[in-house]
């Protein structure tokens, strides 16, 4: 099991160099020139070159790729270039909320998918069955964007349930007050693919030998699902939700956008904006490298859901 | 001695009577739709960084709150600055008894604003190190402070306590500003925040992080501050103790705020409560349901909620109020004059820019994007802003398709290859080239150019990039023509027409205009004070920028401020960006109407 | 010799399982059903390709904001505005020119120039009040916006999954069967650009066509890249894996026995058995795709400005709704765009039970 870890921590260097030679380049390369930005209404050729002497973007190619790289592994990126506060401060702050959002809907999602999907596996071909899976196609047709606009306007405003966005300091009133509707709106969403997905994987299950066995065996169906089936199909559930997880961190933005929640998402797009890039590089950086982890942990539980995978 | 301890006596009194001035159970709630960047006066450029930075900074001179036109009146000074040598030196002396709100970094003592204060805010400026984006509004004005800034590019340390020729502490609460030659404008930028007074031992204490330890003498401080979120301000318990001291104003509704003002210390309401809520819907719906106080209307839905620049029934009925006033800026659309095929003097390259100017159809512009919310702009020189004459029409600047045809004819651009599209006098096809950036409005004016100039046969593409790539080659000179925009600093015509005074060209001057003809007029007006001479002469310049159209000038946009009833005393007053300081919210009535 | 060999033991594939599965659609009644709403999307959007329908949407047939036709009487306020402007500009009168003769160079010009205006003197057509589903802002047809942004969406979809699955095939393939260094190389290239959040990554991609200027004149071509490049990690994790199972199998074994190249074991020999995987995942891309393009749209990277998409619809109705222009939001994103993405979705369902009749 040490062993196992150490191989694959090892064996994520080189990805992690190779998500910062790429996340490098793109920006360095082809993104636009801050000092510009930062200059203001009126300037002179003296003041950018003052601009982009502070920044560090007069560096010759290779200093620049140094720097990042010692940036990445003190986890020092230093500041901001537009607010000018320290980069390693905006993910403490924004990662709060953003989580705060997103764990419930990924919770909510899991269960209801799950839930949902065993149902319908359970019943297949039936018209219910039928019924479930086009609804959820209907859903995944309307665009986010379309749900956001539409729920915002009906549910926060005209019909007065939620408020319209809005955001405190208390994990408490955030989370019965603020959260619950985007977090409706994002299960609304998200669900239909959820239960496409988990249905497949338990339609798959299903087909298996030890199925038969089982029911040869003289047990229930209710019982074949929940003690074999059920069990076996938590390898492909875990693997979805450890990939899903990253994306959550950096959230809905589109939801984060309209409810005025300071999350990771919102600031990702702020930022992008305002070409802000030690921002960007650092979350993508960062992300990537969670990205990394999450895997890693989804490959440990595999073997806790499953005795027999074996970690090699 | 005894002073000392009396001042100390004072100061405690203050405090106690501060607390009970502002009333903590008023509450102002109000939205950005823009982040704030931080909260470095120097280096901090937009419009809501600045608010904020307004309200709690205080810098030598303010604007009065109801008088129009635009009138400066003593903020932190004993009274209006002397000027002397004809205008080329300034002395200000600093009132007594203003202390800086309370900060670790004064170790508990209270701290007195001195003039010193002022004259370090002042020398930050110029600081290459922070890179301050207003350096423009001073450069090469005061004496010897320049040079500084020379040497500490070089030496890569700005030294604070050289002496500077231009900038004298006569005593403790006296300062005296000498200029290399006079300039009518300069009282102005001493009443913009970006020159409040900050102390230095606070500067010193938090380094860079200054941007987010906001110490200052205005009437509140940043109490809570979630970044890109939201911040609450909430009154200065060392703030001065000031009553309101403008003018009465100039009409009834004016009378009636001057009247609930008289007498009444300053600050009333005792929190100000800022979210930051980026798409039109939330914030709107926000307003509607009495969360929010105050909120601009989005332009988008002015013709359901302020049809014909009335406020609808619905608001009206609730006792929501309207303000609607011309903004202090301009758009315009400049032309490369360097540019081989839209720039020169030459009349045939005079036509091809005033038949393009004569195709865009500045109207819909106003109409369909702006949905109403705009006049067209006339000359340079926005409403409110010294040297505008709402008398002066400019015939060149309509919207006449015809017309722009018949002079494309005229001097020879007709389609001589045959591909629908009009080439040059001299037979080789040409293709404007209009940057945008990658947003929604962007597109709605991408889509206005391109069938303004196709109903006239001139074939037009867009250079899509990211704006600051764009301002780039902009400044660059690499483009041949852009859409831009200039807000006001301050109230003065000189601040828009420098935009095309030659010697400006790739600094301020995007169009690298360059007339003799205006340049000399422009030294002309720069010489004298606001006066009906100098306004005429603005006229004469703004015909020069007419018929040779290094611009298409656009339009001055109006904002729509709505108001809830329990909000007492407010009045728009575009030169001041922070008026919460006056006003009162009735917070029964708040209550009771939600 | 090569033509005796069984080309399908093994897997069953080939043209037998593609009889079959079309056997199997055929008795799927959803799956039909979707398929003749697909073909006549199709047939829609090449009739719109070739000009036959809504070529002239760009037209500004009705006043701004028209209303429905079967909604006439609602009120356009909107559209009071933009007459009174025509009025008002068709009335202007361009004379003074006096007060500017004295610094403009083209004053000699003056009477000549007026007199040639005269000729041009342009009658602009009336506009309708009501259009068939509303006019937009600027007047134009929304249902010939809907047509022609169908056309755009669902070519900008198509296309951009073309190029995503044919490349993650081309890397599936290659690192499933080749393995060893080009495995381990097009792995690791695989774990960079997985590990990038895929918002992240759009962005960054957009950043380098953008910089590009030869990408940036073919309009449509930008948004096609920068989906088609992002989005074919998907295939190539299944791609690399069937490559692997069915590179030990028998009938390639017996390919290379006769010496057929790496590329034609590779692509003609392996790849027909695993199309029916492929063909799935191409449409699961091109639904993803349709839905990316609106959310790319919302963040300014829509089509180009003479074009229209569902994307570029949605955007803009987002600030209709309020006001109470609620057709371009409703044609776009429930009548044309939902429809379209619901009935090629059932039929991708449709298609995979027909094709691999185990998972049924």
């Amino acid at each position: 099991m040490g062993a196992y870890l150490i191989r694959r921590l090892w064996q994520m260097i080189p990805t992690m160099l190779g998500v910062i030679l790429l996340v490098f380049f793109l920006f360095t390369q082809f993104g636009g020139d801050p000092a510009q930005v930062l200059a203001g209404k009126i300037t002179d050729q003296a003041q950018i070159d003052n601009i982009r002497k502070e920044l560090g973007v007069d560096q010759p190619v290779y200093v620049q790729l140094w720097i990042f790289v010692k940036q990445v592994f003190t986890f020092d990126f230093g500041r901001s270039w537009v607010t000018k506060e320290e980069v390693s401060h905006i993910f403490k702050q924004r990662a709060g909320p953003s989580l705060t959002v997103m764990t419930p809907i990924l919770l909510i999602e899991l269960l209801l998918g799950v839930a949902l999907a065993m149902w319908v596996a359970y019943r297949r071909g039936t018209v219910s069955d039928r019924a479930v899976m086009i609804i959820c196609i209907l859903a995944m047709s309307v665009s986010f964007l379309v749900y956001i606009i539409a729920g915002q306007y009906l549910f926060g405003f005209v019909l007065g349930w939620f408020p319209v966005q809005g955001w405190s300091d208390n994990l408490w009133r955030n989370l019965t007050y603020f959260a619950p509707l985007p977090i409706l709106l994002a299960v609304l969403v998200g669900l239909g693919p959820t239960i496409r997905l988990y249905r497949s994987v338990f339609l798959d299950e299903l087909g298996h030998d030890y199925v038969r066995t089982a029911r040869a065996k003289g047990l229930s169906e209710r019982a074949v699902m929940f003690k074999h089936v059920l069990r076996n199909a938590l390898i492909p559930i875990i693997t979805n939700l450890a990939m899903a997880l990253p994306g959550l961190v950096l959230g809905a933005f589109l939801i984060e956008i309209f409810f005025s929640i300071p999350g990771l998402g919102r600031e990702v797009k702020i930022a992008v904006d305002r070409s802000d890039f030690p921002v960007i590089k650092a979350i993508t950086v960062y992300l990537a490298f969670a990205t990394m982890v999450f895997n890693l942990i989804a490959d440990l539980l595999y073997r806790w859901a499953d005795p027999r995978v074996e970690l090699r | 001695m005894r002073i000392v301890r009396w001042l100390l006596v004072a100061g405690a009194l203050l405090c106690a009577v501060g607390a009970r001035a502002a009333d903590a159970g008023k509450v102002l709630r109000i939205a950005f739709p823009v982040a704030e960047t931080g909260f470095d006066p120097v280096a901090v450029s937009d419009l809501y960084s600045n608010t904020v930075l307004d309200a709690v900074l205080d810098p030598m001179l303010a604007y009065d709150y109801l008088a129009r036109p635009a009138k400066l009146i003593p903020n932190t000074l004993e009274s209006m600055p002397v000027v002397s040598d004809n205008g080329a030196t300034f002395t200000f002396k600093v009132k007594r008894g203003i202390f800086f709100a309370p900060d670790p970094a004064f170790k508990g003592k209270q701290r007195e604003l001195i003039a010193r204060d002022y004259a370090y805010s002042l020398k930050r400026l110029f600081d290459p190190k922070l890179k301050s984006p207003w350096v423009f509004l001073l450069e090469g004005k005061i004496m010897g402070l320049d040079d500084l800034m020379q040497r500490a590019r070089q030496s890569g340390t700005f030294d604070y306590d050289a002496p500077v020729p231009g900038i004298e502490l006569l005593d403790a609460h006296t300062l005296r500003l000498k200029l290399n030659e006079p300039d009518y404008n300069l009282l102005y930028i001493f009443a913009m925040p970006t020159l409040g007074a900050l102390a230095r031992e606070v500067v010193d204490a938090y380094g860079a992080d200054i941007g987010s330890h906001l110490v200052g003498t205005g009437a509140y401080y940043l109490k809570d501050w979630t970044r890109g979120s939201s911040m609450l301000l909430e009154p200065n318990p060392h703030f001065r103790e000031e009553y309101f001291a403008g003018s009465a104003g100039n009409d009834a509704h004016d009378g009636t705020i001057a009247a609930a003002l008289k007498g009444q210390r300053l600050p009333i309401i005792g929190r100000v409560q800022i979210n930051i809520i980026e798409e039109n819907q939330p914030r709107w719906l926000e307003f509607l349901n009495g969360n929010l106080d105050l909120s601009g209307v989005p332009n988008e839905y002015t013709n359901l909620y302020v049809p014909g620049g009335q406020l609808a029934p619905s608001l009206a009925k609730r006792g929501i109020a309207l303000q609607r006033s011309t903004g202090m800026s301009v758009t315009y659309q400049y032309f490369n004059m360097k540019d081989p095929v839209v720039g020169g003097y030459s009349p045939e390259k005079v036509a091809l820019r005033r038949a393009i100017s004569l195709a865009y159809n500045t109207g819909e512009e106003i109409i369909i994007i702006r949905k109403g919310q705009a006049i067209a702009a006339q000359s340079p020189i926005p409403p409110n802003v010294a040297g505008y004459d709402e008398n002066f029409r400019n015939p060149l600047l309509e919207y006449n398709p015809a017309k722009a045809k018949a002079l494309l004819d005229q001097y020879g651009y007709v389609d001589r290859n045959g591909d629908g599209y009009r080439d040059l006098p001299d037979g080789t096809p040409f293709e404007l080239e209009q940057p945008s950036a990658p947003t929604s409005l962007d597109r709605q004016y991408d889509e206005l150019w391109k069938k303004s100039m196709n109903a006239v046969g001139i074939k037009i593409r867009f250079k899509k990039d990211k704006w600051p790539e764009l301002l780039k080659q902009s400044r660059a000179g690499k483009l041949q023509m852009k859409g831009s925009a200039w807000s006001a600093d301050y109230p003065d015509g000189d601040n828009f027409l420098q935009l095309l005074y030659g010697p400006n060209s790739g600094m301020a001057n995007d169009a690298r205009f360059d007339l003799p003809a205006f340049n000399e007029l422009y030294r002309k007006a720069r010489g004298l004070p606001d006066s009906p001479e100098r306004t005429k002469l603005y006229q004469e310049m703004t015909k020069y920028v007419a018929v040779y159209a290094p611009w298409k000038l656009g339009i001055h946009p109006i904002e729509n401020v709505v108001v809830h009833p329990w909000v007492r005393n407010y009045k728009r007053n575009p030169n001041i960006l922070a008026p919460w300081k006056y006003l009162d919210i009735d917070a029964a009535q708040r209550q009771a109407r939600r | 010799m090569n033509r005796r060999l069984p080309r399908t033991n093994d897997a069953g594939a080939s043209p037998g399982v593609w009889r079959l599965a079309w056997q199997r659609l055929r008795r799927d009644r959803v799956g039909m059903a979707s398929l003749y709403v697909v073909v006549a999307f199709l047939l829609l959007i090449a009739a719109s390709h070739f000009g036959l329908i809504a070529a002239d949407w760009q037209q500004e047939k009705g006043v701004s904001f028209a209303n429905p036709s079967f909604l006439p009487h609602l009120e356009n306020r909107e559209a009071q505005q933009s007459l009174q402007l025509q009025t008002a500009q068709a009335q202007s009168d361009p004379s003074h020119l006096a007060q500017f003769r004295a610094v403009d160079p083209l004053a000699a010009t003056y009477d000549q120039v007026q007199q040639r205006a005269l000729s041009y003197q342009i009658k602009e057509p009336a506009r309708a009040m009501t259009l068939p589903f509303g006019g937009d802002k600027w007047g134009r047809s929304v249902l010939a916006k809907m047509i022609k942004g169908a056309e755009i969406s669902i070519a900008v979809g198509l296309l951009a999954a073309l190029i995503a699955t044919m490349l993650g095939t081309l890397f599936g393939a290659l690192a499933g069967y080749l393995g060893r260094w080009v495995n381990d190389l097009l792995e690791w290239f695989y774990n960079v650009f997985t590990s990038i959040p895929y918002l992240l990554l759009i962005f960054a991609i957009i950043a380098v066509v953008k910089a590009n200027p030869a990408l940036q004149s073919q309009g449509l071509l930008t948004i096609v890249l920068v989906l088609g490049l992002t989005g074919w990690t998907g295939v190539y994790r299944l791609v690399r894996a069937e490559y692997m199972k069915h590179t030990h199998r028998e009938y390639v074994r017996a390919a290379d026995a006769i010496g057929a190249s790496v590329w034609r074991r590779m692509f003609v020999h392996i790849l027909p058995n695993i199309s029916h995987i492929i063909l799935v995942q191409l449409s699961l891309l091109v639904v993803g795709f349709i839905k990316a393009e609106v959310i790319l749209s919302f963040l300014g990277f829509g089509v180009p400005v003479d074009m229209v998409s569902w994307g570029t619809m949605l955007d803009e109705a987002q600030n209709e709704l309020v006001i109470g222009k609620w057709w371009q939001l409703v044609g776009a994103g429930l009548l044309t765009m939902a429809v379209f993405v619901t009935a090629f979705s059932l039929l991708t369902d449709a298609l995979r039970d027909a094709l691999d009749p185990k998972l049924k």
